[in-house]
């Protein structure tokens, strides 16, 4: 159960980052701020969840690090 | 994919530069998190700061980083390695044990196996072995047989499911244009011999199809061995004259290394039939064809069996009640006995290493409450169930490793030490032992397989770690739970049980082989010498030619010091008949030929009753003066007059059988005047006890006659002495060779090591089985001491108290033992029960014991169970002496 909510959370995190690198190239903190702001604050991503999530992202090949 | 392979592998290989960009990418962001905090008006210490509580720690981001990049898993894989070597070297005394007990299992089982696959698993090495047949003839009086030779002529000529027909028959020659006379053994075969096995010479040509017929027949095909040895590996071998029996023949080729080096000959030469070699009732030829591809079995069977039947129609004198057997020479090659020996001893190296692991899981468990602290802090920091138990098996495992390695050196060096013990002619010509790959990957299949066995019941055990408890205890030193305990308890018993079936087998074995040495030779071994005298009998026309020779030879081995007397044999003991006969009985109702008993026949000289110490039961023994001019007289065996003579005075009696004829090729005219084929009437003079030909469980009716009315060429010696018979060698040889100086002569040995050799097989058995049993025994024996004196130890606070209460030594000790009495007793009852069940496997290998003998049962009972009392004593004392103040004081 707790698994499966950690996935849900991993991945709506995932698609969040996604949407926020979608329209341009975005520095790690930006991403953060990002995030934030479209989540109306509703939503504050911690660097070391976005970080690992970042990373392997890069490694499926979903985003490029510049 | 491929994108993550990549950063798998620059995960693993380029991890310097994967971590600084990780360093690089996280100080640009504290960066800018400082710059956008000072923007707001801060001052750069505290914006710094500030960032810093943000991102979270520098090194915990990496961490989180690091833990979801692929190939985490081999890192972590690497890490355990590393940490389990660390821990090893840091407890040497401990490897030291492990590494010696899975050495001694892997390095058994290793050896074994190599047994196992080069005799039953390896395929044979020729292209499409499953084509190669051997078709004999078989009738149901007689078995199986070898066939003659117009049958094989006809045999090839008609059929249409073989590709290649050939028989073969095996004899010796003397090489005579050498520096010395060497004896070679040949093997004669017809052309098509080496078409059959698919094999192509390494030099040269093989044979012709027509170089068996009368005057092409000179030509010889060295294995490779003789090559080298005998011919110096002449590369210009090819095309040169070599003078065998002091014929000349011409050197066609040389076979390749393997598999023809595994043959007991050491040239080939075509099989020529002369004109007495075709009488039908002689079956003498050993027959091997190759099946046409998608011709079946049942179909050659059908085809051979019609030919078979038309030949048998046309000569019923010979041929009737005769049939065709065809068999796979793949399904016949390995002796049922010994392919049942090897699975048994595969059993026992088996069990042998399943104890070895057991023992070690016990010392593990033991260890791991030296443990518990390192475990309880890994948990707390957050290792996983899961983790810890890959950790420990990882350990594990990489302790199988070393053992392993250990196990497999000592496994090359038994396979060694085996090859030298066993009797080549156990194995057919194509086994190769070795330690070849499908061997190693046995082995380490076998390592990896024990390393999870011994490490997953103290992975399990200890998992998932009781952190509230260990805490509560305050990190102080923690006894093993019940179930630990519990856990040691089942080990030990399934210990005792393994230990028992193994030692009742070969409690069983070592006493079919008592049985087997008491049953009676019939003749005396000591200080006899034997040896044969291959004969080149090309030289020496006629019966009388051959007799004369042979009686000259037998004068000047009398005439040497030492030697009390000497005879002449076709046949040696143990080594069979040198011919088997029908025979008929004269003045009994007529037996068609083709349902005639067969009795062994040997041809002796009138020393021979006294030379080997035969005993004679009734009338009197061959005379010297039983000659050529005389009346043909016999002396039968014990056997003989038994089955046939039951009801009836054996001497008097006369015996028909047909005049025997020699081969190969052998000149022997025909004696007492008859043709050959003609019947003999022997009249029986004597019966003599029976003598030990071969199998000890069984005997054969044979008669004896004297080789001047029957001659042969066959010529064995056995002489002897007054002396040890090693010491007659020289003088014998050299008063041999006094007469003829190109006489060779083959096998010379002992008598009593022929004797020996002929229990090699069964003692060897027995002597392995015994050898592992003895480890099953000690390790069994280490397995519980380990257990009673570590349960002792944790119990020394409970003993000294009890002392202290007033507690004698004997009731101290008495506690103790009852808990390993109580567990071997267990281990005892369920090794019993299922050695009832297992012993039955041994069956035909036993002799004069049954599987469930009970004084064997009782006996092995008796030994583990002493042993067993004695490995919990030991501790039991040791716990009962603690002084009572040491340990009170100690808490």
């Amino acid at each position: 159960m707790s698994q499966k909510r950690t996935d849900l959370l991993r991945g709506t995190l995932d698609l969040l980052v996604l949407k926020a690198v979608s329209l341009e190239p975005l520095h790690g903190v930006a991403i953060s701020r990002r995030i934030t702001q479209i989540t109306q604050g509703a939503f504050q991503v911690s660097f070391g969840s976005l970080f690992p999530s970042l990373h392997r992202m890069e490694e499926r090949g979903w985003v490029e690090g510049e | 994919m491929p994108k993550r392979i990549l950063s798998l592998f620059r995960n693993l290989f380029r991890k310097r530069a994967v971590e600084q960009a990780l360093d690089d990418e996280l100080r640009s962001s504290l960066e800018v998190l400082t710059e956008e905090k000072m923007k707001q008006g801060l001052s750069q210490p505290v914006a710094r700061r500030g960032a810093l509580i943000e991102l979270g720690g520098i090194e915990r981001v990496k961490e989180e980083v690091r833990a979801v990049r692929v190939g985490r898993f081999v890192e972590d894989f690497a890490r355990d390695i590393r940490f389990g070597l660390r821990w090893l070297r840091r407890n040497p005394g401990f490897t030291a044990v492990v590494a010696i007990t899975l050495a001694l299992g892997i390095g058994a089982n290793t050896a074994i196996f190599s047994y196992v696959d080069a005799v039953i698993l390896e395929p044979l090495p020729y292209p499409h072995p499953e084509r190669i047949v051997l078709v004999r003839e078989q009738s149901r009086r007689e078995g199986w047989s070898e066939i003659s030779a117009p049958d094989f002529i006809g045999w090839e000529h008609e059929n249409t499911v073989f590709t290649a027909m050939a028989v073969e028959n095996w004899g010796r020659k003397t090489l005579t244009n050498a520096r010395v006379p060497e004896d070679l053994s040949y093997d004669a075969v017809t052309p098509g011999y080496f078409k059959v096995f698919g094999i192509k010479p390494f030099l040269g040509r093989s044979f012709a199809p027509d170089e068996d017929q009368q005057g092409k027949q000179h030509v010889v095909i060295l294995k490779h061995s003789t090559w080298q040895a005998v011919f110096g590996a002449d590369p210009k071998i090819i095309g040169r004259s070599i003078h065998l029996n002091g014929v000349p023949y011409t050197v066609i080729g040389v076979m390749p290394v393997y598999p023809c080096d595994g043959e007991r000959t050491d040239i080939w030469i075509p099989l020529a039939f002369a004109p007495h070699d075709l009488a039908r009732n002689y079956r003498w030829l050993f027959p091997w064809a190759r099946l046409k591809p998608g011709a079946t079995l049942e179909q050659a069977r059908q085809q051979m069996n019609t030919i078979a039947a038309r030949i048998a129609r046309e000569y019923p004198d010979s041929n009737k009640g005769w049939s065709v057997k065809i068999e796979r020479y793949e399904d016949i090659r390995v002796d049922d006995n010994l392919e049942q020996s090897l699975y048994i001893l595969m059993a026992a190296v088996g069990a042998v290493l399943l104890i070895g692991c057991v023992n070690i899981a016990n010392l593990l468990l033991a260890r791991s409450a030296d443990r518990e602290h390192e475990l309880a802090i890994r948990t707390a920091l957050g290792a996983g169930r899961r983790r810890i138990i890959r950790q420990f098996l990882t350990e594990s495992v990489v302790l199988a490793g070393v053992g392993g390695v250990g196990g497999l050196a000592l496994g090359w060096a038994m396979m060694k030490i085996l090859m030298i013990w066993m009797p080549q002619s156990l194995f057919s010509i194509e086994t190769r032992v070795q330690l070849d790959r499908q061997v190693l990957l046995f082995a380490a299949s076998l390592i990896l397989i024990s390393g999870v066995l011994f490490g997953i019941v103290p992975a399990l055990r200890n998992t998932p770690c009781n952190l509230a408890g260990w805490l509560k205890k305050g990190g102080g030193k923690a006894t093993s739970g019940t179930h630990s305990r519990q856990a040691k308890n089942v080990l030990v018993i399934a210990e005792v049980a393994l230990a028992f079936v193994l030692l009742s087998g070969a409690g069983l074995l070592i006493r079919s082989l008592y049985h087997l040495q008491q049953i009676q030779l019939g003749f005396d071994p000591k200080n006899v010498l034997t040896m044969s005298l291959p004969f080149a009998s090309e030289e020496k026309t006629g019966g009388s030619q051959i007799t004369n020779y042979q009686q000259q030879l037998l004068e000047r081995v009398r005439a040497v010091p030492g030697v009390r007397d000497a005879a002449i044999t076709d046949a040696l003991p143990l080594q069979g008949w040198a011919t088997s006969m029908p025979f008929a009985i004269a003045g009994r109702p007529p037996v068609s030929s083709s349902d005639r008993p067969v009795c062994g026949f040997k041809r002796v000289s009138a020393s021979y009753l006294a030379t080997l110490g035969l005993r004679l039961l009734r009338g009197r023994w061959i005379a010297k003066a039983d000659t050529v001019k005389g009346l043909p007289v016999a002396v039968i065996n014990a056997t003989m007059a038994n089955d046939f003579f039951k009801d009836q005075d054996p001497i008097g009696q006369r015996i028909l059988i047909r005049q025997v004829m020699d081969h190969p090729s052998s000149s022997v005219a025909p004696v007492l005047g008859q043709p050959p084929g003609a019947k003999v009437a022997w009249q029986v003079v004597g019966v003599v006890a029976d003598e030990r030909e071969g199998d000890p469980q069984s005997s054969d009716p044979a008669l004896y006659v004297s080789y001047k009315q029957s001659p042969t060429a066959v010529t064995c010696l056995a002489v002897r002495g007054t002396i040890d018979s090693s010491r007659l060698v020289k003088p014998v040889e050299a008063a041999i060779w006094g007469l003829n100086k190109n006489q060779a002569l083959d096998s010379v040995e002992p008598l009593e090591q022929q004797v020996s050799d002929s229990f090699s097989q069964m003692q060897l058995q027995a002597g392995l089985l015994t050898a592992f049993a003895s480890v099953a025994l000690l390790l069994a024996a280490v397995g519980i001491y380990g257990v009673i004196s570590y349960s002792a130890s944790q119990r020394s606070h409970e003993i000294g108290i009890r002392a202290a209460l007033g507690a004698t030594h004997s009731e101290l000790v008495r506690l103790v033992l009852r808990s390993g009495i109580l567990l071997t007793a267990i281990g005892l009852a369920i090794g019993l029960l299922a050695a009832m069940g297992v012993m039955q496997l041994l069956g035909s290998l036993l002799y004069g014991v049954k599987p469930t003998d009970p004084v064997n049962l009782a006996l092995v009972s008796l030994v583990l169970g002493s042993v067993a009392l004695l490995a919990t004593y030991i501790p039991a004392r040791r716990a009962a002496n603690v002084d009572p103040m040491v340990v009170l004081r100690h808490e």
